[in-house]
């Protein structure tokens, strides 16, 4: 299992390519990759308070869990951008615009949860 | 700003935020979808006209949002509020959320809602008091 050192450093890989796919109108690709880091940070979080990601049958579920122990509901509404690409790597559905404005705020997010699992 | 108006956007959005659970609760996700991106869009053209804004289309809801968002100093929270519901509208068109992301993301949109609908009539701007 990953630990919370190569979630972190799985999740800063991950996005700085998917900018630099959406940069080179992959859009698809920028989709999933930012998709990944999302992931990635979250595990690293959940790792970095001892627990194991994998227990949790959605990311989302310990993100819930965790947005309540911070006291921040804002949290899950982040959840929305990288959950948007997802899809969109799948469906392709998303303009232009938006997977380049999504995938700036998923990397906002994934800096805000790698703060969190203490790596800011 | 027209109180009837207000009043009546406001109850429209909550009637909304009412029907989405009605159908969630018959399956209906798409229909969930949409009554959910229509609650947030009401709510989004009141908080807009009690800034005094007149709004129609959904780009300039947006950028609305994004006004308020930067007024209040939400940092970014209430523009991914907004942004979970629109979300939501492509959802009601393209329907590639399961039923668990839709029941997950949707509490989102209705605390952005009650936000919107909470939101105070910013202060009128004080004469400048070194032209008397």
């Amino acid at each position: 299992m990953l630990v919370a050192d190569d979630h972190a450093a799985e999740a800063r890989l991950s996005i700085t390519r998917s900018v630099l796919d959406v940069r080179s109108g992959l859009y698809l690709q920028g989709s999933n990759q930012a998709w990944h880091a999302a992931e990635h940070a979250t595990n690293a979080v959940a790792a970095s308070r001892d627990r194991n990601p994998v227990q949790y049958v959605h990311k989302r579920d310990f993100l819930s869990e965790l947005a309540d122990e911070l006291g921040d509901n804002d949290l899950e509404a982040w959840f929305a951008y990288p959950w948007q690409l997802h899809g969109n790597a799948d469906q392709g559905f998303l303009t232009a615009e938006a997977v380049a404005t999504s995938v700036e705020k998923t990397r906002l997010l994934v800096n805000r949860l790698l703060a969190i699992a203490g790596y800011p | 700003m027209d109180a009837k108006q207000l009043t009546k956007l406001s109850d429209a959005a909550r009637e909304h935020l009412i029907e989405s659970l009605r159908e969630l609760g018959r399956d209906n996700d798409k229909g969930c979808s949409k009554q959910l991106w229509l609650a947030a869009r009401d709510a989004s053209i009141f908080a807009a006209q009690k800034q005094g804004w007149d709004v129609d289309t959904d780009d300039e809801i947006a950028a609305a949002i994004q006004r308020i968002d930067e007024a209040r100093g939400a940092a970014g929270n209430i523009q991914a509020q907004f942004d979970t519901a629109i979300m939501f509208k492509e959802n009601a068109t393209y329907g590639w959320m399961e039923k668990d992301d839709v029941i997950w993301f949707q509490p989102t949109v209705h605390r952005f809602v009650n936000r919107m609908l909470a939101l105070d009539t910013p202060p009128r701007s004080e004469p400048d008091a070194g032209r008397r």
